[in-house]
C-alpha cells in the first residue's frame, strides 16, 4: 500500500519544524524557557494526532510495511530513500510520543537550559521517528546513527554523567556500533542494491561474507541492548541520570537495537545461527538474574528502574529470536505500555528525589501524605510488576509461554529474573508507603490537579490496552 | 441476572469515588442502604435460573481469546444469596466503626470485593482467574497498606501470583487452551506435571496463610476488626479456595500433591491450635482460627460446585462466630453494641440456622469447644505468652535462606562481574589498548626526521607494490 499524501514524512518533519520553531521562541528569564516547552508540547500533540490518523490507514492485522513512500535520493549509486510502517513500528512511535510528553512534565519547571533539552528532545524525536519508519536500509543506517547525535548531548548536559570516561565509552561503543552496521549495510548494497527491509530477511549472501554481515549486524544492535557483557556502559550512564526525560530518552536506546533485529532477522535460520542463538539466550538470561539481583541489593531508586528496564529489554530481545511473527505483535503491544510506564516511574522517581533536596528530607512515608502522588505510583508500580492492568500482563505471558515451551530451564531463569525486579520496586513502593514520623514531606508536596489530571489520563490509556492493544484505532 | 447485579455493584462504588469530606459517617450509610436496596431486587428475582452466561469478549489477541463471563447459573446465585448478607453485616458494622477514619473508602473495598467473588467464580477461563486473583491482592494491600507489617501481606500475595502466572504459563505452553477446569486427558499429556502442580499448589497455599506462610496474617492484627473480617470472608484466603476448585486437577495431577497438601495442612492446625491455646490477643485468637478453618477447607473441599458452595456457607458462618467472640471484647456503651452489632448477628445467625446441616453444627461445636478449652487453660498459665518471638522464626528463616542468599549473590555479581570482570578486565584492556595506539600514531606524527623518512619508505612502498600489481595484470 502506498501514499498519496507524504504522512510517513511530515511525521518526521515535523518535530524537526518544532525544533527550529523552538529555535526562534523568546528565551528571557521571566519566562525561563516556557515558550520553548510549550512549542515543544505542542509539535508533540500535532504529532500524536497525525499519528492516530495513520492508525486509521493501516491495516493493523498485517505484517506487511504499509503506506510506502519512495524519494529517489542518488541516481548513481541507485539509493532510494524509502518510508513505511506498520503496527509494530506506529505503537513504538506512538509510544515514544506520550512516554516524552510524560518526561516533558517532569522538566515543566526546570530552568537550567530549558531551550536546549527542548531543542535536542525535538530532534531526537524526529530521528526516532525517521528510524521507525525506515524502510530502506539506508534510512535505517542513516537514522539510526542520527539519533545519537540528540542523544550525546542530551547526555552530555542534562545526564549529570560525573565522569567524562562514560560519555567517552558512550561514544565508543555506538561508535563501533556504527562502523559495523555501516559495513554491513554496504555489502549488502554491493550485493542486492538498495533493497527494502522486507527483503533483507530473505537475502542469502555467501558463507565467508555472510558470516561477516550478520555478525556485523547482530554486534550493532546488540551494543544498544544492556546484555553482558554491553550492559555497563548503558548501565553506568541510566543509572546516574536525574533528569527524567534525559533517562526516558536514553531507555529508548535498547529499543532501537530490538528493533533492529525485527527489521533484520532472517526469515529463516540456519543451524549454525541456531547454537548461536542458545548462547545468546543463555547470556540473556543470566545477565537478566544478575542485574535484577543487583537492582535488589542497591538502595537507589533509579537503579532499580533501570534495572526493570534492562530485565524487559532482554525479555523482548529472546522473544524477538524465536522468530515467531505472532509474538513479536505480543512484543509490540508490551512495549507500547512498557515505555509509557517507564516514563511515568521515572518522572515521579525524579520529583521525588527534587523533593528530597528541596526540603532536605528522607522521602519514606511521602506517599502516605500524597494521596494523588500515591494513586498514581501505587498504580504504575502494580502494571510494571505485570499485574493485569495493561497490555502487558497477557502480552508477558503470551511471550514468556513461547520462551517457557522452547527451553523450560532459560525461562525459568527468566521468571525469576521478573520476579526479582518485581519485589525490587515493591520495595521501593512500600518504603514510600511505610509512615516516618521525620519525612518533612507533606500535603503541600504532591503533585497539582492537572498533572494528576493528565497522569489519570496515562492510566486511563494503560487500562484500555489491556481490554485491546488498538482500542484507539478507527478504522474508516 | 447476576450481571445486573455485579454491574450495581461497580456503579454503587463509583458513585463514592469522588465525594467530598469522605469522613463523614453519611455516606457508609448511603452505601449500606444501596447495597441493601440491590440485594432486596436480587433476592426478588432470585429463583430465575438462568442457563446462558452473559459474556463478552474481554481480551482479543491472535494467539488468545478471552471473554468476560459472569454466570447466571445455580450455584452462583446460591453463592449470592449466602455472602450479600455477610456483606450487609460488614457495611452495617462499619458504620459505626469509629476507628475508621475513612469508612466509606472501607464500604468502598467491601463491596468491591464482593463482585471481584462473583468475577471470580464466574471464572470460565484461566485469565479471568488470574485477572480475579490479583484484584483480590490489589484490594487486599489496600486493606493493609497503613500498618506496619502489611508489607509482608503485600509480598507474600506477590509470591502467590506469580507463582500462578508461571505455572499457567508452563501449561499454557504445553496445551494452548485456557479453558477451566481443565480436561482431566489433557492434563495426562502434559510436561512437568510436579513443577505445575507444586506452583499451583503454592499460590493456593500462599493465599490461605498456611503453615509456612502464616506470618502475613499476624501482622493483620494491627487492623480494625472491620478490615479483619474483609480480609477473611472476602479477601485472599477466599480466592485461594476458588483458585483450589477450579485447578483442583492440575494441583492433583502430581502423585506428591495429595500427600504435601494433608501434610501443610496437618502442620497449619497443630502450629494454629498450639498458638491458639497459648495466646491471649484476642484478635489473633480469631486469625489463628480463621487460618485452621481455610486450611481444613483444602482437604475438605472436593472439586464440584456443591463442595464450594458448603464451605462458603461455612466461611459465612465462621464470620459469624467471630463476630459473636468479639462482643464482650467491644468497648462501646450498651445501646452502640446493641444497634452496631447484635441486631445484625441474631439476624445473620437465624439465618445461617434456616439453613441447618450438621456441618454447620460441627463447626460451631469446635468453635466453641476452642474457646471454652482456651479459657480453661489460661487460668493455669499466669504469665501472657505472646507469640511473636516464635511466628517470627518463619520470617527468620525466610530472612536467612532466602534473603539473605540473594543479597550476598547480587553483591558478589556487582563486584566481581560487573566491577573486576567488565570494568578493570575488558574495559580496562580496550582503554589501555586505545591509549597505546593513539600514543604510537601521535609518536609518528610528530615532525622528526626519523618519522619522514618511515612514512616516505610506507609510501614508496605502496606505489612500488600497486605498480608491481598493474604490471603483473
Amino acid at each position: 500500500m502506498s501514499s498519496s499524501f507524504a504522512l510517513l514524512s511530515l511525521i518526521v518533519a515535523l518535530p524537526f519544524l518544532g525544533m527550529l520553531f523552538v529555535f526562534t521562541t523568546k528565551s528571557q528569564k521571566e519566562t525561563q524557557g516556557h515558550n520553548a516547552f510549550h512549542v515543544c508540547v505542542f509539535t508533540i500533540f500535532a504529532n500524536i494526532v497525525l499519528i492516530w490518523r495513520v492508525f486509521m490507514l493501516i491495516n493493523e492485522k498485517s505484517r506487511d510495511l504499509q503506506l510506502q513512500e519512495k524519494f529517489n535520493w542518488l541516481s548513481t549509486p541507485d539509493i532510494n530513500i524509502v518510508f513505511a510502517v506498520d503496527t509494530f513500528s506506529l505503537l513504538l512511535i506512538l509510544s515514544m510520543h506520550i512516554a516524552v510528553l510524560i518526561g516533558l512534565i517532569g522538566v515543566r519547571s526546570n530552568i537550567y537550559k530549558q531551550k536546549s533539552l527542548m531543542v535536542f528532545t525535538l530532534l531526537f524525536l524526529s530521528m526516532a521517528t525517521g528510524f521507525f519508519v525506515a524502510a530502506d536500509i539506508f534510512s535505517f543506517y542513516m537514522f539510526f546513527e542520527a539519533m545519537l547525535i540528540p542523544l550525546f548531548m542530551l547526555i552530555g548536559m542534562f545526564g549529570e554523567v560525573k565522569k567524562q570516561d562514560l560519555i567517552y565509552r558512550f561514544f565508543l561503543y555506538n561508535f563501533i556500533g556504527a562502523l559495523l552496521l555501516f559495513s554491513a549495510t554496504m555489502l549488502i548494497y554491493y550485493y542486492y542494491g538498495s533493497i527494502t527491509l522486507q527483503q533483507v530477511a530473505k537475502i542469502h549472501i555467501k558463507s565467508g561474507v555472510g558470516i561477516y554481515v550478520w555478525s556485523a549486524i547482530f554486534l550493532a544492535f546488540i551494543s544498544r541492548i544492556p546484555i553482558w557483557p554491553f550492559h555497563y556502559w548503558i548501565s553506568s550512564i541510566n543509572s546516574g541520570i536525574r533528569n527524567p526525560l534525559a533517562f526516558v530518552i536514553t531507555s529508548f536506546m535498547p529499543i532501537s537495537g530490538i528493533y533492529g533485529f525485527i527489521r533484520f532477522l532472517p526469515s529463516n535460520f540456519s543451524a549454525d545461527i541456531n547454537n548461536y542463538i542458545v548462547w545468546i539466550n543463555i547470556i540473556g538470561a543470566v545477565t537478566m538474574v544478575f542485574i535484577a539481583l543487583i537492582g535488589l541489593i542497591n538502595r537507589d531508586a533509579q537503579y532499580k528502574i533501570f534495572s526493570y528496564v534492562t530485565i524487559y529489554n532482554i525479555m523482548y530481545l529472546l522473544g524477538v529470536l524465536t522468530n515467531d511473527n505472532i509474538i513479536e505483535h505480543n512484543i509490540g503491544y508490551s512495549l507500547f505500555c512498557f515505555v509509557i510506564i517507564v516514563a511515568s516511574l521515572s518522572v515521579i522517581n525524579s520529583y521525588i528525589y527534587h523533593k528530597e533536596q528541596e526540603n532536605d528530607s528522607d522521602s519514606r512515608g511521602f506517599l502516605c501524605r500524597a494521596r494523588r502522588l500515591s494513586l498514581v505510583y501505587s498504580f504504575m508500580i502494580i502494571a510494571a510488576i505485570g499485574l493485569p492492568v495493561s497490555a502487558i500482563f497477557i502480552n508477558n505471558f503470551l511471550i514468556l509461554s513461547k520462551l517457557l515451551g522452547a527451553n523450560l530451564e532459560i525461562g525459568g531463569l527468566l521468571i525469576f529474573a521478573i520476579l526479582i525486579v518485581g519485589v525490587t520496586l515493591l520495595q521501593e513502593l512500600i518504603r514510600l508507603k511505610t509512615n516516618d514520623a521525620n519525612c518533612k514531606l507533606g500535603k503541600n508536596d504532591d503533585i497539582s490537579t492537572w498533572q494528576f489530571v493528565f497522569m489519570l489520563f496515562v492510566i486511563f490509556v494503560l487500562v484500555m490496552s489491556f481490554l485491546n492493544p488498538l482500542w484507539f484505532v478507527i478504522n474508516e | 441476572m447476576v450481571l445486573p447485579l455485579f454491574l450495581e455493584l461497580l456503579a454503587i462504588v463509583a458513585l463514592f469515588l469522588f465525594v467530598r469530606h469522605r469522613r463523614k459517617t453519611i455516606w457508609p450509610i448511603f452505601s449500606f442502604m444501596l447495597c441493601a436496596i440491590v440485594f432486596w431486587g436480587y433476592y426478588n428475582n432470585y429463583g430465575f435460573i438462568s442457563v446462558e452466561s452473559d459474556s463478552l469478549q474481554l481480551l482479543s489477541y491472535y494467539n488468545l481469546k478471552s471473554n468476560l463471563i459472569i454466570s447466571s447459573g445455580v450455584d452462583i446465585q446460591e453463592i449470592i444469596k449466602i455472602l450479600f448478607p455477610a456483606l450487609l453485616g460488614l457495611l452495617w458494622f462499619n458504620i459505626f466503626s469509629k476507628q475508621e477514619e475513612y469508612a466509606l473508602t472501607l464500604s468502598n473495598i467491601m463491596i468491591l470485593a464482593f463482585a471481584t467473588v462473583i468475577f471470580m467464580v464466574s471464572s470460565q477461563d484461566v485469565i479471568q482467574l488470574m485477572v480475579g486473583s490479583c484484584c483480590f491482592s490489589i484490594l487486599g494491600f489496600y486493606l493493609t497498606k497503613d500498618i506496619l507489617g502489611g508489607n509482608k501481606f503485600l509480598f507474600y500475595n506477590f509470591f502467590s501470583e506469580f507463582s500462578l502466572f508461571t505455572a499457567i504459563t508452563i501449561m499454557y505452553s504445553q496445551v494452548k487452551d485456557i479453558a477451566v477446569p481443565f480436561q482431566i486427558n489433557m492434563l495426562e499429556q502434559i510436561e512437568y506435571k510436579n513443577l505445575i502442580s507444586i506452583l499451583v499448589m503454592l499460590a493456593v497455599l500462599i493465599k490461605c496463610a498456611t503453615f509456612l506462610f502464616q506470618d502475613q496474617i499476624f501482622e493483620l492484627s494491627r487492623l480494625n476488626y472491620g478490615r479483619i473480617w474483609t480480609i477473611f470472608l472476602l479477601g485472599t484466603p477466599l480466592s485461594g479456595l476458588i483458585i483450589y476448585n477450579k485447578l483442583y486437577y492440575v494441583i492433583h495431577i502430581s502423585n506428591f500433591s495429595h500427600f504435601t497438601l494433608q501434610l501443610v495442612v496437618c502442620l497449619s492446625i497443630i502450629w494454629g491450635l498450639w498458638n491458639f491455646l497459648r495466646q491471649s490477643e484476642h484478635k489473633i485468637q480469631i486469625l489463628l482460627l480463621d487460618m485452621m478453618f481455610f486450611a481444613l477447607s483444602l482437604i475438605v473441599m472436593k472439586p464440584n460446585y456443591s463442595s464450594f458452595v458448603q464451605i462458603i456457607s461455612l466461611i459465612t458462618l465462621l464470620f459469624v462466630c467471630n463476630w459473636w467472640h468479639t462482643l464482650p471484647t467491644m468497648k462501646k456503651n450498651n445501646w452502640q453494641i446493641i444497634i452496631s452489632s447484635l441486631f445484625p448477628l441474631m439476624f445473620l445467625t437465624s439465618l445461617q440456622f434456616a439453613s441447618y446441616n450438621k456441618e454447620k453444627l460441627l463447626l460451631v461445636i469446635v468453635y466453641i469447644c476452642c474457646i471454652i478449652v482456651r479459657l480453661i487453660i489460661s487460668k493455669f498459665i499466669s504469665a501472657e505468652i505472646t507469640t511473636y518471638s516464635q511466628i517470627s522464626i518463619t520470617t527468620k528463616v525466610y530472612d536467612t535462606l532466602i534473603v539473605a542468599p540473594l543479597s550476598l549473590l547480587g553483591r558478589i555479581l556487582w563486584l566481581a562481574v560487573d566491577f573486576i570482570v567488565i570494568e578493570r578486565s575488558l574495559i580496562g584492556t580496550i582503554s589501555s589498548l586505545t591509549k597505546k595506539t593513539t600514543g604510537i600514531l601521535n609518536k609518528y606524527q610528530e615532525t622528526r626526521w626519523k618519522n619522514w623518512i618511515i612514512f616516505f619508505i610506507l609510501g614508496l612502498g605502496l606505489i612500488l607494490f600497486n605498480i608491481g600489481n598493474y604490471i603483473y595484470e
